[in-house]
């Protein structure tokens, strides 16, 4: 299990990373390398280059103002769990990354190469789809958004064309006295998701809900966001036989898949339950937040 | 293309060619002679690889060492002072914490980062929680668990003596 | 006072802390090269052409060597285990046709692992794939592919045992209750965290092979090594450096063994070939996957008067080094502890398109005991008696031991107080009460328990080659003094993880009166320790080994007392060794020391008495008369989320028996380590493939792992039986915790489920598992409820 003869290329800019990925038919870009090293080790993939992030500037950021916070591709998901202030301003994310895998993958793993890997039981492609995210792309014609909801097409299958780099991650901070909860059903501990639910709710001052988010990952071929949560939670008491209903739709509409490690029927199951108490978490926190 | 690697190991300096394929874990086994870094699975779950890159835990077997250059790395050979057993590997030693011996250094690694972040660690849940990235077949983990338990209030007091 | 029974901390320790262990894959020789398998993706193929034309001329490949390439006289891979099956012929590398998926196709020499693959990935193979089975049940189907058609077998039955005692049919025509039950346990492997490694260097110019392996069976690799290459075994020496974990799997004699001998002929320089992950879930062989249907006959009163067994084991593709033993074991163990006075087992071996089944942590028995164990609790429900109850009605009570049971004699023991003390562990630790509060407040808890007995310290020679096996059950140490009054213990045991060289130190230590820092064991060389009859498996290093070194180390203190009384001018029997100095008891001077002895024995041969030979060297043999029948009690307390079918371990209480314990620290990480891996055999492992053979798993992404999150602590307690048939009492306890622990683990799990009426008959139980049990049990209640209606 040693990688394939490839390449190597460590460039500093964005622009230099995009040139060489635009000229090289089979370049890939590394960013941490969670998913890439172990496809290479399997020589499942054979670039012809790989073009390093690592040594890119300007990718690792956090900025954040009032409306919106926007994270780095290159930023760690392990910096997800440490970064106080983000965690304040998107718990969901917070919530989400300690369900990936490891502390030992998630110092190298980035919150931009988990998007733009776009596996379908990861857990960060639900949770930024749940937080109605927007992915900022960048190729040879400039900069294009790309709401989440658009940018997962299929199993390691996303919007990225030939050429394009996932330079960023745009999500509105959750305003204050919302809650979160993400809630996994993995074989063991870290492991891939079976399926998990990841859900943000603020109550309003009256006790009912004002806002919500549902973001599902491992039930189906790309995260599953309802579009009609708002509706159907939005100025509702937030009670246990609600978040039940929301579950059982939910499990009606996901579309999972079958493998050894559980069938189709049994993630829509998981699924409908981890969603009421993904969001029912949420509520709880939410409530606690306001008092 | 080879490319000229530099890194720190446990204080000290290497450089060498490498192949940019070459894995970090390779590198530091055949090219830095330091067998104790074990691979498992060159998969990235066993843990039985795991370094520490600039202070954080990885797996050596997901990293190039291309992209170590410039780092500074810690493995095993470099937990023992002069030959004075560190903290972890002495709790390791008195709660039998190992068997082979085979999952042992990276289990250290991932201990050794634990600690130094949470150094008032002492919850069972917790430490089994942050020891879940490393494979173990020998010991069912308790007894590691026992030892990392016990070396994080072996290391609180030598803190204690020394700012004492 | 006695080292033997101390808890002392281990000699290895410092050296595999601070990362000086040294297993396989870190040894180099001068000019060594990398081997690369190509294996077969197909489970069942004619290979029609390689061509390694590209491969042979890459820059840094020195050897490329396929089935073609084997010498004409080359034997096939033995079998040492012939209990009367059909021939099953493969060799190092696959001739012409492969049977399963992995199967070695060919062997890449280069100067790196890198560039191995590089040449391995150039091979071209033409592959004729041919209809394949993977799953037994229709392997067993007319008209189902046959594995080995073209050595002409009519069907995929390698071999049929079958064994009865009693009057079975009486008992079943007489019972109150008759119960039948199938049970299904899946594929595993023993997964150990270092792969298999091999390193071959032959020096031509003596034509002497040093192979470098990471093998439990030193002894049995170098004669079946001789044996396949047609050389003397004399001219070839193996090495087994530390081994990261073997339990079971590397009792095996592999063909890449053979394989990489070979390389390292024809490239004519050291090869190191370590197994990468990918190819260990092919490669090294399965275990324990089985069918079976059990019936139990009972008198209302709950006495077991019968019990019927029809197994059937899905070996794989050939019989690999021990047969179709583990099966074997499974069927004669169909009684476990109980006093079952009829007994009738048919266990057939049938071949499909898989990896080979082979050896893992308890071999055999941790199914009869999931299959006997879950049938008494079904027993138990049905008849409306407790299950400890029933299992106290029937247990062999310590009167009447030792007392032949289906096959084999149990030797000794009392298995009531033995389960009596882990209820009691159960009851103090308050959980009959929590679960009932538990269970009002809605949560699913239940506790299981298990009993079991494990066939250890293997064994006597002759009842092995009687059976079919072709290997002694023996052991031979050899014990020296050396000049300076340190003691040296050679043993053919291999040391794999369980610290088993502390063990044999604590035994010389008592024997000799010295401290075990005294002494050095040395293992793994075959050219300086001397043999072992079935190497390290079975439970047997501590009991077998053990003995063999306490009496080899008799026979060196006799010596040294006949030198130290000459020197000290008193009578030998009067003499006493305490600590290294050796004096008149009861006068602790004058005195000499085991380094005057040593100094008289080698250098100053005028101090010897007349007629002593120079030299303190002994060696000496133990063949036990008897197996050593440890047991011991699981109870399991597992919480069940029904919503979600997680399941979480609360509490785990063991109790056992294994004789004498030599150091309690180390029984106590065996059997942590034991039931660690029966909890990844009831919840987690699983090899499975599809019909036609083809695996369905890769990675540790399929094959998944316990960690420390999933685990708990167990409760460990000892009781102490010593076996009368092993000098110094020791039974062995290498396996035990891998044993009972599976049919715990689910017995817990159906009692938390016990609302819902679920029965679980097979292994791994998964999340998904669990909430199809519960719709299922809900479907037929649903059914009963129409019929009834």
């Amino acid at each position: 299990m040693k990688p394939p003869r490839f390449e190597y290329s460590a460039p500093t800019s964005v622009d230099e990373a995009l040139e060489i990925l635009g000229r090289e038919e089979d370049a890939t870009p590394i960013a941490g390398g969670q998913s890439l090293v172990p496809l290479l080790n399997m020589r499942m993939a054979k670039p012809s280059v790989i073009v390093d992030l690592n040594g890119v500037e300007g990718l690792d950021a956090v900025e954040a103002d009032d409306g919106r916070v926007r994270i780095g591709a290159m930023v760690r998901q392990r910096r997800l769990e440490t970064d106080a202030e983000l965690r304040a301003r998107v718990p969901l994310l917070f919530d989400a990354a300690r369900h990936i895998a490891h502390v030992a993958i998630r110092t190298r793993g980035t919150v931009g190469g988990s998007l733009a890997h776009a596996d379908p039981a990861a857990e960060l492609p639900a949770a930024v789809a749940a937080l109605d995210g927007r992915l900022v792309v960048r190729g040879p014609d400039g900069e294009r958004a790309v709401a989440a909801t658009d940018f997962f097409l299929g199993p390691l299958m996303s919007a990225l064309d030939h050429g394009e780099l996932l330079v960023a991650v745009e999500v509105d901070p959750s305003p204050p006295g919302t809650g979160s909860a993400f809630l996994e059903v993995a074989r063991t501990h870290g492991a891939f998701a079976l399926t998990a639910a990841g859900a943000t709710v603020r109550l309003g001052a009256d006790g009912a809900i004002a806002a919500a988010g549902l973001g599902l990952t491992g039930v189906g071929s790309i995260p599953y966001v309802p579009e009609w949560l708002d509706e159907v939670v939005v100025g509702e008491a937030p009670d246990a036989s609600l978040f039940e209903r929301v579950g059982a739709r939910v499990g009606t509409e996901i579309k999972p898949y079958d493998d050894i490690h559980g069938s189709a029927d049994y993630r829509r199951r998981a699924a409908s339950v981890l969603t009421a108490r993904a969001l029912a978490a949420a509520a709880e926190r939410s409530r606690n937040e306001v008092a | 293309m080879n490319r000229r690697v530099k890194m720190i190991v446990n204080g000290r300096p290497f450089e060498l060619e490498a192949e940019p394929r070459r894995l970090l874990a390779d590198f530091l086994r055949e090219d830095a002679s330091l067998y104790g870094t074990h691979l498992g699975c060159e998969h990235g779950v066993c843990g039985a690889c795991t370094v520490l890159v600039d202070g954080e835990p990885v797996r050596s077997c997901l990293m190039l060492a291309v992209q170590a250059d410039g780092a500074e790395v810690e493995t095993v050979e470099g937990l023992a002072d002069d030959g004075n057993l560190h903290p972890l590997q002495q709790a390791f030693s008195d709660h039998h914490a190992l068997q082979c011996g085979f999952c042992t250094p990276g289990f250290l690694l991932t201990a050794l980062y634990l600690l130094r972040e949470r150094p008032d660690l002492d919850d069972e849940a917790e430490i089994r929680e942050a020891l879940s990235g490393n494979l173990c077949r020998c010991t069912g983990y308790k007894n590691i668990v026992d030892a990392v338990r016990d070396a994080a209030g072996r290391m609180r007091e030598i803190r204690a003596t020394e700012e004492g | 006072m006695s080292w033997v029974g101390r808890r002392m901390r281990r000699r290895e320790d410092g050296e595999l802390l601070t990362g000086q262990g040294r297993f396989v894959g870190d040894l180099s020789r001068p000019g060594m090269a990398h081997a690369a398998f190509l294996r077969s993706p197909f489970p069942n193929a004619r290979i029609d052409s390689i061509d390694v034309s590209a491969a042979t001329a890459m820059p840094g490949v020195h050897a490329v060597l396929t089935g073609d390439d084997l010498p004409a006289d080359l034997a096939p891979q033995p079998n040492t285990h012939l209990f009367g099956e059909r021939e099953t012929p493969y060799y190092a590398l696959a001739r012409g046709r492969v049977r399963y998926t992995g199967e070695p196709v060919a062997v890449v020499v280069a100067d790196s692992p890198y560039i191995a693959e590089d040449a391995r990935d150039e091979i071209v193979v033409d592959w004729e794939p041919l209809p394949s089975v993977g799953d037994v049940d229709r392997a067993l189907d007319d008209g189902a592919p046959v594995v080995y058609d073209d050595l002409d077998w009519p069907d995929n039955v390698c071999a049929t045992f079958e064994k009865e005692i009693g009057d079975v049919d009486r008992a079943f025509e007489e019972a109150d209750l008759v119960v039948t039950e199938r049970y299904r346990i899946q594929r595993q492997f023993a997964c150990s965290l270092e792969t298999r490694g091999v390193l071959a260097e032959w020096d031509a110019n003596v034509n002497e092979l040093t192979l470098w392996t990471s093998s439990q069976i030193l002894h049995i690799a170098r004669d079946l090594l001789a044996q396949v290459l047609g050389l003397p075994e004399h001219r070839i020496r193996v090495l087994v450096p530390r081994i990261g974990g073997g339990f079971g799997a590397k009792f095996h004699f592999y063909p890449e063994e053979t394989a990489i001998a070979l390389a390292a002929r024809a490239s004519g320089r050291p090869v190191r070939w370590v197994e990468d992950r990918m190819e260990s879930f092919l490669a090294t062989v399965h275990a324990r996957e089985q069918r079976a249907e059990i019936s139990m006959a009972a008198l209302a009163d709950g006495t077991i008067t019968g019990v019927k067994g029809e197994i059937v084991g899905d070996m794989g593709a050939a019989m690999h080094t021990v047969g179709y033993g583990p099966l074997w074991l499974t069927s004669v163990m169909l009684t476990n502890v109980y006093e079952i006075p009829s007994a009738r087992v048919r266990a057939r071996a049938v071949v499909t398109n898989k990896t080979p089944l082979g050896s893992y942590r308890g071999w055999g028995q941790p199914q009869a005991n999931f299959i006997v164990e879950r049938t008494v609790d079904r027993l138990a429900r049905e008849l409306g008696i407790e299950r400890e109850d029933l299992r106290r009605r029937n247990f062999i009570p310590p009167e009447r031991l030792p007392r032949k049971s289906l096959h084999h004699t149990l030797d000794s023991g009392d298995y009531r107080a033995c389960l009596d003390r882990a209820l009691e562990l159960l009851a103090e630790r308050g959980w009959r009460q929590r679960q009932a509060e538990l269970r009002a407040s809605g949560r699913y808890v239940g506790i299981g328990i298990s009993f079991y007995t494990e066939n250890s310290a293997l064994g006597p020679s002759r009842m092995l080659n009687e059976g079919g096996v072709q290997q002694g059950g023996y052991d031979i140490a050899r014990v020296r003094v050396e000049p300076g009054g340190e003691v040296t213990v050679y043993t053919g045991i291999c040391e794999m993880g369980q610290g088993i060289t502390n063990a044999l130190a604590q035994i010389c230590a008592d024997t000799l009166g010295i401290d075990p820092d005294q002494i050095t064991v040395v293992t793994g060389d075959t050219s300086q320790v001397p043999y072992t009859g079935y190497g390290t498996g079975a439970s047997r290093g501590a009991a077998v080994g053990g003995a063999a070194v306490a009496r080899a180390a008799t026979a060196v203190r006799a010596k040294v007392l006949r030198i130290a009384a000459h020197m000290l001018e008193a009578n030998e029997h009067d003499l006493v060794i305490e600590s290294g100095r050796i004096h008149v008891k009861g006068a602790p001077e004058p005195a000499v020391t085991m380094a005057d002895v040593g100094r008289a024995a080698y250098i100053r041969a005028i101090e010897l008495p007349e007629g002593e030979d120079p030299g303190i060297e002994e060696i000496r043999a133990f063949d036990p008369p008897q197996f050593a029948w440890p047991y011991g009690a699981n109870i399991v307390v597992a919480e069940v989320d029904v919503e979600t079918g997680e399941v979480s371990l609360l509490d785990y209480i063991y109790v056992h028996d294994c004789g004498t314990i030599i150091n309690p620290t180390i029984v106590e990480g065996q059997i942590q380590g034991g039931v660690a891996q029966g909890i990844g055999a009831a919840l987690f492992e699983s090899l499975p493939y599809d019909e036609a053979g083809q695996p369905l798993f890769a990675t540790f992404m399929q094959y998944v792992l316990p960690t420390a999150a999933e685990l708990p602590s167990v409760v460990i307690e000892h009781q102490h039986t010593p076996s009368p048939n092993i000098p110094g009492g020791m039974k062995g306890v290498g396996e035990a915790g891998a044993i009972g622990s599976p049919a715990a683990v689910v017995a817990a799990i159906e009692d938390a489920l016990s609302p819902f009426a679920v029965r679980i008959n097979a292994t791994p139980v998964t999340p998904a598992t669990i909430l199809e049990l519960i719709a299922d049990a809900a479907a037929q209640r649903r059914e009963k409820v129409v019929a009834g209606a």
